[in-house]
Formats: structure tokens, sequence, C-alpha cells
């Protein structure tokens, strides 16, 4: 199995990390500091969520690594996938109207485009799609994905915030800039 | 407004603070900046005049305003549906910022359809009114001590009413959420609170009004604070951003679009004050709006302050979080999408004029 197949196979956003990190590259810290999978060496700095998901905030030498950037888009379309799949589960158990609400029409449309979203983003990673835009959309399709469950996607406890700490992992690995 | 703004200035020096250990009650109760909040008064302001104060305050901290003393959303429900001696007796409860009010709707797994709450408002044999049901994510439920619940009367999906609760008491477990953590979003379970006649709200509107009716004008009024609410958080991720970066166009662009959503939001509630009836589809696009500008915003900007922004600016974390707690609140998108649609299938939903 490739890398790139790994990375989107971990099962847990620290897991993916540890993946691309166990292969030789190294933490991106475009800023001096980085969230990485707990226990990666480095001095441990102070966040309010990067516990949640077994991930730490470390001071780090300031590199930049895009390959890393780019596995870790291939990370975040796996673990969307993922929650995706579970929202259907949700979304199957749920009624509204007398049905389930995984079967009323705007629901499906959504289920489709998301599931073709990731679809793209995945042969994207492939193709030469940049890893910006990449992660634009991942932004947008964690989010959609995580209003999937309701109110109850919002608890901290709830496995979908794995997709918001994703967002925060790249803002610290990433060193790309908006345009200004 | 001004006023406002300068407590909603002031409000975020303890908005991490308060992010971090929501449960501080004693914390809260010494801010100075939340005291003044507790000053704003749902049921003598407009709702235009309500949803532009919420907006000025939420440019400083929307977890801030919703963590302050007083009678919140449950305010503009009283100065809907409640009578004189009802108002009151809100009014009393919270006054010098002595409690929290909430407003409790949404229901585990129906969310806020109102024609699906299971809440009951039971009649026993002796006469008297009795609630039972859970009501979920429902902010300032555990910390307060007065609100408004809706409960359903009869089989019907139409057979609705809203009670003043101020003495009797739910249980109630505060939830663990992902954001706008100073609400202290709640769990409430009433297993036979005792109701009183007198804590029926809408007993002086006619029968048809009483039910559904005055349900679905509360959902307009709520909608549009929620909007204001959304709107001003996006003003607070704009100006931190533009406080650390120089103006660029897509700065201008957001802070544009910004505007465009405040001038719904305020549209909206001017027209609801007017008419709130045929307000409701106005109230959704407003809701739908001012979310996904602030959602809009709070992705884009940020990147702009280069790598590790969320790190370097805690506040701009914290606020990207809050913001998605908006499209939960009084209905998600969907649901205003489902709203709006109805109005303009009916043509009754305004032009871009």
């Amino acid at each position: 199995m490739s890398l790139v197949d790994r990375a989107r196979s971990a099962t847990t956003l620290a897991g993916g990390l540890g993946t691309i990190l166990d292969s030789g590259l190294p933490a991106p810290a475009p800023a001096g500091h980085t969230l990485v999978p707990a226990g990666h060496p480095g001095q441990p700095l102070a966040h309010p969520l990067a516990g949640w998901e077994g991930l730490a905030l470390v001071r780090a030498e300031r590199v930049s690594c895009p390959e890393a950037v780019r596995l870790l888009a291939a990370v975040r379309i796996g673990l969307t996938e993922r929650m995706l799949r579970a929202a259907v589960e949700h979304l199957t158990g749920r009624v509204a109207d007398g049905r389930p609400l995984v079967d009323h029409p705007v629901l499906r449309g959504e289920l489709a485009d998301l599931t073709a979203t990731l679809a793209l983003c995945w042969q994207g990673l492939g193709t030469g799609t940049s890893t910006a835009a990449l992660h634009a959309t991942l932004d947008r399709a964690g989010w959609a994905t995580s209003v999937l469950f309701g109110a109850s996607g919002y608890l901290r406890d709830h496995p979908v915030r794995c997709l918001y700490l994703a967002e925060l992992v790249h803002d610290t690995w990433s060193d790309h800039v908006g345009l200004a | 407004m001004s006023d406002w703004r300068e407590i909603g200035r002031a409000l975020r020096a303890g908005a991490l603070a308060l992010d971090a250990a929501p449960h501080d009650t004693e914390a809260i109760a010494a801010d100075e900046a939340l005291r003044a909040v507790a000053e704003l008064d749902p049921i003598m302001l407009s709702g235009k005049d309500s949803a532009a104060a919420l907006i000025e305050l939420a440019r400083g901290d929307a977890g801030m305003v919703l963590a302050a003393p007083g009678p919140a959303l449950a305010g503009r429900v009283l100065a809907q549906l409640g009578d004189d001696e009802q108002r009151e007796r809100l009014r009393a409860a919270v006054a010098g910022g002595r409690t929290w009010a909430y407003l409790a709707i949404t229901e585990p797994d129906v969310g806020s359809d109102a024609t699906r709450l299971r809440t009951e408002l039971r009649r026993d044999t002796d006469g008297r009114y009795r609630l039972y049901g859970t009501k979920r994510y429902i902010g300032n439920g555990h910390r307060g001590t007065v609100g408004v619940v809706l409960a359903r009367t009869g089989p019907s999906p139409l057979a609705l009413r809203a009670v003043l609760l101020d003495t009797a008491r739910a249980r109630t477990r505060p939830l663990d959420m992902l954001g706008l953590r100073g609400a202290q979003i709640s769990e409430l379970e009433f297993d036979g609170v005792p109701v009183e006649e007198r804590d029926l709200l809408g007993a002086h509107l006619s029968p048809l009004r009483r039910g559904m009716w005055s349900i679905a004008q509360v959902f307009t009024a709520v909608r549009v604070q929620v909007a204001a609410l959304a709107v001003g958080t996006a003003f607070a991720i704009h100006d931190l951003v533009a406080d650390h970066h120089p103006s660029s166009p897509t700065l201008d662009d957001a802070h544009a679009n910004i505007r465009a959503a405040e001038a719904l939001v305020l549209r909206a509630a001017a027209e609801a004050d007017h008419d709130r009836e045929s307000a409701a589809p106005a109230a959704s696009l407003a809701k739908l709006t001012a979310t996904g500008v602030a959602l809009d915003v709070a992705r884009t900007l940020p990147r702009l302050l280069g790598p590790a922004a969320l790190v370097t600016h805690p506040l701009l974390e914290k606020w990207c979080r809050d913001v998605r707690a908006f499209e939960f609140m009084e209905g998600t998108s969907q649901i205003q999408r489902l709203h709006a649609a109805q109005g303009i299938v009916r043509g009754s939903v305004w032009h871009a004029t």
C-alpha cells in the first residue's frame, strides 16, 4: 500500500499524522510551532483542544514540507469519508415527516455531493490539484459533513470533531497565505 | 449604538477565560461588562433595536453576550406572548443580573421541529398542569432559574403552548460543546414539574393564536436575533484580522458582505416588528445568509494572517468554533431554506429591490 493510500486509510487523525511523520517527513512548522501526535519530539505548548484528538502543540524549527501537507489532505479525505458513513447511519436512525432523514431528497443530494467532492479531491491528489485548493475544499466538506449530525455533531465528545481538529493541523502545517 | 459597541469591546477581555471555564459563575458575576449586557432588555426594545444591539455586542464576543445574566431570547418571547404580569415576573427574576433566562425549544432527536416536539403539558386529575419531557441544547439551561418552555398540549401537531417557569425547576446538566461555550448549552429534564395557569403564555390571545401560530412568531423573532449574533461574530473576526493585516480586496469584500448580511438582518427585524406573521421567510433568509457569511468569513480571513494564525490568535480560533453554533440554533440552514422557499412560492419574500 502506498503512503498516500495508508494516509487515507488512517482511522484517527493522530494515526494519520503518525503515518506521515513515520515516513521520515518532518512535521511542517512554518510558524515555528506545529500540531503533531502526542509524544512527538518537541517542546510542548499549551493548546486547549489538541489533547481531544491525541495531539500536542509543540515548538519546532521553522520548516515547510509541501509533501506532508499534501499527505494531510489524504488523511482528511479518509476521515471525512469515515464520518460521512457514520452520518448515513445517524440519518437512517432519525425520522422526519414519517420517513428516515436519509430518505429525504435534500439530504440524499447532500450525501451525493459530498461523496463526489471527496472523490474529486482524491483524484486531484494524483493529478496536481493545488494543495491549498484541496484543503479549502476539505474545510467546506468537513463542515458540511459535521452538520449532517445536527447539534450532536457540535458536542465536544462527538467523533466528528476530528474534522475540525484536522483544520487546525492544516493551519499550523501550511505556509500558504490566503489571497490578500 | 456606540454604547453597545463599547460594551462589546469590553466583553473581549473575559472571552477566553469563559470559553475555558463556562461553569465559573463567580467569574461571570464579577465581570463588569457582563453586568452591562444585562441592561439589554429585549422586552422593552423593538426587535430591530434588539438585533442592532446584539450585533454590536457580539462584535465583542457572542459567547460572553450569551453568558450575561438577563432575559436573553426568553425576553423576546415574553415581549410577544406574555401578558404584563408575566413580563414583570421575568423582569423581576433577572433584575440586577440575579439569574439567567433560558428558552427551551429543541429536543433530542427532533431538533426544533415544533410539530414533532414531545415535551408534554398534561392536566392532572387535580386540575393542575404538569410538564414532562426533555429539552436539549438549551443555552443557560443549567445555570438559569427562569425560562420559557415549549410543550405539547395534545396529540395534534399544532397543539402547543409556551410556559413561563420561574419557580419550578427541571433536572439539568450542562453539555460540553465545541464552541459558544459561554452560553453553557444544557439539557433539561421535566418529570412532572408543576405549571400554574398563570404560567401559560398567550392566555390573553385568541385560542387560535395561542398555540402553533404564536410559536411560529416566536421562531421568526428569535431567528433574527440569532442571525444578529452571527453577523456580530463575523465583524469580530474581520476586525481582529484587519488589526493585523493591511487593507486588501479580500478584507474589503468580506467587510462588504458582512454589512450586506447586517442590512438583511435589520430589514428582517424591522419587518417582523411591523408584521411578524408575514416576516417568517425574511427571518429565515436573514439567518441563512448571516450564518453563511459568518462561516465564510471564519474560513477565509484567518488565512490572511499566515501560518498558524489560529494558534497565534486564540480568540480568532474561538470565534471560528463559535460561528458554527449559529447553524444549529432555532433551525438549521436546511430548515431555513425550506421556510424561505415556501415564502418564494407564495410570493411573500421581498425581492432585491
